[in-house]
């Protein structure tokens, strides 16, 4: 009797499942791994989501993200995580504390990241479209 | 100054310029960072004895995470709780302590001391309030929940279309301190979950503890029931069982998490009890800082428990949760619970409450 109250209320859960649709078209992404220029929006979306602790050169993952008080992380927080600034830090120290993964670095301005990914083997970076300093060396290609 | 001490000079600065330059670099590499989450709550209860109405220092938590290399990071979670049996009023605890060495994209061996995998809310929230969506825990995690062990882990995450992910753990039994367990025979905990949409997390996992002895309020995992006397307690064997089937889903809209645990303890003396508990949340996102919320949580232990000895308690719960950001949010709960059995209690069943919670919590 027991077992089945448990039952039914396992299958009283719904079952509605959310879904997103994201396009990265106000962004532009930078890479330090060597063989790799290019990525497709999903595996990228799903990068900076935790999707890949390594690369496949073995090079630790990190992520680089503008800061809450830099002009251009609104856009990247709604393009590529659906929601607000808050709601992208959260997502991050959430995983963060669960131990599932590393914190990424949160930089304030567009040169401050070209900076650290240049520098950084095993880094990937976005900023804001069309920056006249964009250090294209390091550009990563989104493919469909 | 003379050439030597021009030239000592230079050198001693090239050295400095070298060693800072090495250490930032090392800084940016290594990538250690600091957080600490805490929280102070507010009861204004009613129960047999009269009402109270009491301001409450909470938990405070402090948290490390630490990049050594490529492969291998180190966290830790140290905690502060009141306590009124120490001369300070407050005692530390060691929560998680543990190195993980990432041996190949998304799959990581993990030794040390950790929050054990059993369910979402265990592997997830652990003891930073300013992430839990009501005020409390669920009941579960007092009784049957195993909540720590200090072993070794293989996890895997986010594999395949599904982003499937698996914990398994060898570790000490429950009745464990963090420097001894007192038998050969190691716990075992295997869990599965699937994540197949943004925000969804389904899980399911099994918990296996033959206890050489049973033993009243270890920290790693169960109480004994409060009014149980000492001398009355169970100190034999007790295989342990424990069943849990997690269902989270945190949308943009609307939150669910439900935890279902089912529980069996084995002794000589009194056979097999079969326990169980469900915790249902449900939230309402009317905005991002916004979000009302309702939970029900049940737990039944069998009268011939005596891992932990017969319960049985219902709670339901109205709330309002406010986000003022990431690192701060209010919540306003009323509660009542019955209490229809209970081991160290004669009564037949106990109304408490409604009791008033607001809790505000906060990261730094």
């Amino acid at each position: 009797m027991k077992l089945r109250i448990l039952i039914v209320f396992i299958l009283l859960i719904p079952m509605e499942l959310t879904s997103q649709s994201q396009k990265l078209g106000d962004l532009d992404f930078l890479i330090n791994v060597s063989n790799i220029s290019s990525l497709s929006s999903k595996e990228t979306i799903s990068i900076f989501k935790n999707g890949r602790s390594l690369w496949p050169n073995d090079q630790r993952v990190t992520i680089v993200l503008p800061s809450n008080k830099s002009l251009f992380a609104e856009k990247v927080a709604l393009e590529l995580y659906g929601g607000s600034i808050s709601s992208m830090q959260k997502f991050w120290l959430a995983l963060v504390f669960q131990g599932r993964a590393n914190p990424p670095v949160f930089l304030q301005t567009e040169e401050e990241i070209f900076d650290f990914v240049s520098k950084n083997p095993g880094s990937i970076g976005v900023v804001g479209k069309g920056h006249p300093k964009f250090p294209e060396k390091y550009r990563l290609t989104i493919t469909q | 100054m003379n050439y030597f001490e021009t030239l000592s000079y230079r050198i001693l600065s090239f050295l400095f310029l070298t060693l800072i330059l090495n250490i930032s670099t090392y800084a940016q590499n290594r990538q250690t960072q600091f957080n600490g989450f805490g929280h102070i709550e507010f009861h204004l209860d009613k129960d047999e004895n009269g009402n109270t109405a009491s301001f409450v220092m909470g938990e405070h938590d402090f948290f490390i995470t630490s990049t050594i290399t490529d492969k291998i990071s180190f966290l830790g979670e140290y905690v502060i709780r009141f306590n009124k049996n120490s001369p300070t009023n407050y005692l530390p605890s060691i929560e998680r302590s543990l190195v993980k060495f990432n041996y190949v994209n998304n799959h990581s061996i993990i030794v040390g001391k950790i929050h054990t995998p059993v369910n979402y809310w265990n592997d997830v929230y652990h003891h930073g309030r300013v992430f839990f969506p009501v005020i409390d825990r669920p009941m579960a995690f007092n009784y049957l929940v195993p909540l720590h062990t200090l072993g070794l882990q293989f996890q895997g995450q986010n594999l395949g279309k599904l982003n499937f992910g698996y914990d398994v753990v060898i570790g000490n039994s429950i009745n464990s301190t963090d420097v001894l367990n007192k038998s050969l025979i190691p716990s075992l905990t295997g869990s599965f979950h699937i994540k197949p949409k943004e925000g969804a997390r389904i899980g399911m996992s099994y918990y296996w503890d033959n206890l050489k002895n049973n033993m009243a309020g270890v920290h790693s995992g169960h109480n004994v029931m409060p009014n149980i006397p000492l001398d009355d307690m169970y100190t034999g064997p007790v295989k342990l069982r424990n069943l849990s089937f997690s269902y989270a889903q945190f949308g943009e809209r609307f939150e669910l998490l439900s935890e279902t645990v089912y529980n069996v303890s084995k002794t000589d003396s009194t056979g097999t009890a079969r326990n169980y508990s469900q915790f249902i949340y449900t939230g309402l996102n009317l905005s991002e800082k916004s979000t009302p919320y309702a939970l029900v949580d049940y737990i039944n232990i069998a009268d011939n428990d005596i891992h932990v000895y017969s319960l049985e308690t219902f709670k339901v719960a109205l709330g309002y949760k406010h986000s003022f950001n990431y690192l701060l949010n209010i919540k306003i709960q009323m509660e009542t619970n019955w209490e229809l059995r209970h081991a160290g209690h004669s009564h037949n069943s106990k109304y408490n409450g409604p009791s008033l919670r607001v809790q505000v919590a906060y990261g730094f």
